[in-house]
């Protein structure tokens, strides 16, 4: 009989049990009051003070120590006692999980007298209701941060999110980004995936046991409708990092893949992983580099708010905030434009350094040329000083009346590597003359069948050329 | 026949009359929780049944007797224990007149607060007694002298949900 009390009641501490929920994050640890500094009798006699800021630790000498000095002030009999609440404070105390959702707490009293029979109490019955525990794993977000172009579609950011709650509960998970300058990026279109999860919680109510394959932990008014066998995700006590796929579940039993230790009392609950994903909004005001600050926000249909019972809401949320980043960083590309011309007949040179381009030099300036017999080259140089990367690059270029262009000169070096890989560009679909402007669809990727001008990454050296031809007339 | 008959009716009498002169205890127990709420600007908390309680929530369970007989009831003991999947609050204990007594073991012995132990059966089979928290309470004893016919008390504790 002693025994079986022990064993069902091992040693554990309530401020080892508090300070154990405080660990796992999340709010829940703050219902249990504050343990209080003072022990006292029950009849409110002081015995002993041990102030809980000193954190006494499971160290026997320093017991010892104590007790010690507790005997030498107070006499041996508050040294004894001094020594019980001491080894209390240091005992091994294995954490003490939440009661599961929907556990019925009975309570019956009795009483026996002398002169007549033992005689037995009503039964009062408590039903435990669901606390939820949502809580983001903010070291799972992946990734931290991103960077696109305006208007362009950011990628999948992932969070796993658990469910440390005694019971299943319904979770809404809304969208709080953010921009750092909001007048100059529109805020973005954003979609999280799934939206409205149901998240399984519960708690075992007996060790678990396993077959080397799978474990079998016993649970109590599980509500399991939502578990998909082989895809649903939990944690096991709170831990991140690894879970366990459920491979089948009753209201009265999880079966999860694999072999785990679960103590009596372990909470058990859903992970999900929740995507994040959209469109980065558009730059405004000639901004070439901004900031989506973004967060996520999961509530569970506890409701908002404080509860009635004075419960802070059920709410986590995981974004920027200092130790861990996550933002959209928008950026566009600055582009630049030199236009050199070298003496295709003469090849004399001009004034000032030559620019060397494809085997040829090129002169800003001084390059000189004969009427009706000399054509010129004209070598058009763009590059994109960032931080972006520029699309639809297009270069016009009207062409002086006094020059006849050679339409099957128009070249274009499109990544900006020195080699002209688009040749005749007006009759490949690089190029298009009307009257005397000359348009050339630059960059990588571009087409002038679509009147789209081509892609120009951000790099240092030039990124993208245009040469073409024409002769004096 | 008539002989039976006056035997019987006496020994009803008797009996009736044995069993009305005698103290009878009766108890009634009474679980709540205390809900917040605001009133005229001010926080009031208020005591409802507990039908429902969260984790982390104090249930207060009251015990009220009386004795509806008409002689004293003497050597009184009101025996609670502390429901599974609670924990007993330290101090909260209460009952005027009566000695409060703990538990560690499920009933078997009682001792004042500070002084229960409890019993574990080591690896090698012997067994350590080992001194009590609160937390590890398993029961509450009110011992009650005496109580006199027609009176009544209460007492109680409280205990916070796992």
């Amino acid at each position: 009989m002693n025994s079986r009390y022990a064993q069902q009641r091992q040693p554990q501490s309530y401020t080892r049990t508090r300070a154990w929920l405080a660990a796992q994050g999340g709010w829940l640890w703050r219902l249990l009051p504050k343990p209080p500094d003072k022990y006292q009798t029950f009849d409110n006699r002081e015995v002993m003070t041990i102030t809980k800021k000193d954190n006494i630790k499971r160290d026997s000498q320093r017991s010892s120590i104590m007790t010690k000095q507790i005997f030498k002030k107070s006499g041996p009999l508050l040294g004894i006692i001094a020594a019980a609440l001491i080894w209390v404070a240091s005992a091994a105390t294995p954490a003490d999980a939440l009661v599961a959702a929907g556990t019925t707490i009975s309570n019956q009293a009795t009483v026996s007298y002398l002169e007549g029979a033992d005689a037995n109490s009503n039964i009062v019955n408590t039903t435990v209701n669901l606390v939820s525990g949502l809580a983001w794993d903010d070291t799972s977000l992946s990734p931290t941060t991103q960077s696109v172009g305006s208007n362009i579609a950011v990628s999948n950011y992932t969070a796993d999110l658990l469910n440390l709650g005694n019971g299943t509960t319904v979770v809404t998970i809304s969208d709080g980004t953010t921009q750092n300058v909001p007048a100059n990026l529109t805020a973005g279109a954003w979609v999280i995936s799934p939206n409205n999860p149901t998240l399984i919680g519960t708690v075992s109510s007996a060790a678990a046991t396993d077959n080397g394959t799978n474990t079998t932990i016993p649970v109590s008014n599980l509500n399991n409708a939502t578990i998909v066998n082989g895809t649903t995700q939990v944690h096991i006590g709170g831990a991140t990092g690894t879970y366990y796929t459920v491979f089948s579940s009753s209201q009265t039993e999880l079966v999860v893949v694999g072999v785990v230790a679960v103590p009596t009392g372990t909470q058990i609950g859903e992970v999900i992983t929740v995507t994040f994903n959209g469109d980065a909004g558009a730059l405004q005001n000639s901004s070439l580099s901004e900031l989506h600050l973004h967060a996520m926000t999961a509530t569970d249909d506890i409701g908002g708010g404080v509860n009635s019972d004075g419960n802070p809401a059920a709410t986590d949320t995981i974004s920027s905030d200092g130790t861990n980043l996550w933002q959209t960083s928008v950026i566009a590309g600055a582009l630049a434009i030199t236009k050199y011309v070298r003496n295709v007949t003469t090849g004399n040179a001009g004034t000032g350094a030559a620019f060397a381009y494809d085997g040829f030099n090129y002169y800003l300036t001084g390059v000189t040329g004969n009427s009706t017999t000399d054509t010129l080259e004209y070598l058009i140089v763009i590059s994109n000083a960032g931080p972006g990367d520029a699309t639809d690059v297009t270069v016009t270029d009207d062409i002086n009346p006094f020059l006849t262009l050679t339409t099957t000169s128009v070249d274009i070096d499109t990544n900006g590597d020195g080699i002209f890989d688009r040749v005749d560009a007006v009759n490949n679909d690089g190029a298009s003359i009307t009257g005397t402007v000359l348009t050339v669809y630059a960059g990588v990727g571009g087409t002038a069948a679509g009147t789209t001008g081509g892609a120009i990454v951000f790099d240092a050296t030039p990124t993208s050329a245009v040469r073409f031809q024409a002769a004096i007339q | 026949m008539k002989k039976i008959l006056i035997l019987t009716t006496t020994a009803l009498l008797l009996a009736t009359t044995i069993a009305w002169a005698a103290p009878k205890i009766e108890i009634a127990l009474t679980a709540e929780v205390e809900i917040k709420s605001i009133v005229d600007g001010k926080e009031v908390i208020t005591r409802v049944p507990a039908a429902e309680a969260k984790p982390g929530e104090i249930i207060y369970y009251t015990l009220t007797y009386h004795n509806s007989g008409d002689q004293t009831a003497t050597e009184v003991k009101l025996n609670d224990p502390i429901p599974k999947d609670t924990q007993y609050i330290t101090g909260s204990a209460f009952g005027t007149g009566a000695k409060i007594t703990f538990s560690a073991d499920g009933g078997e012995t009682y001792q004042e607060a500070t002084l229960v132990t409890f019993k574990i059966t080591n690896a090698d089979g012997t067994t350590s007694v080992k001194s009590a928290s609160p937390d590890q309470y398993t029961d509450i004893r009110w011992t009650v002298d005496s109580i006199a016919a027609g009176s009544s008390g209460t007492v109680g504790f409280a205990a916070v949900v796992r």
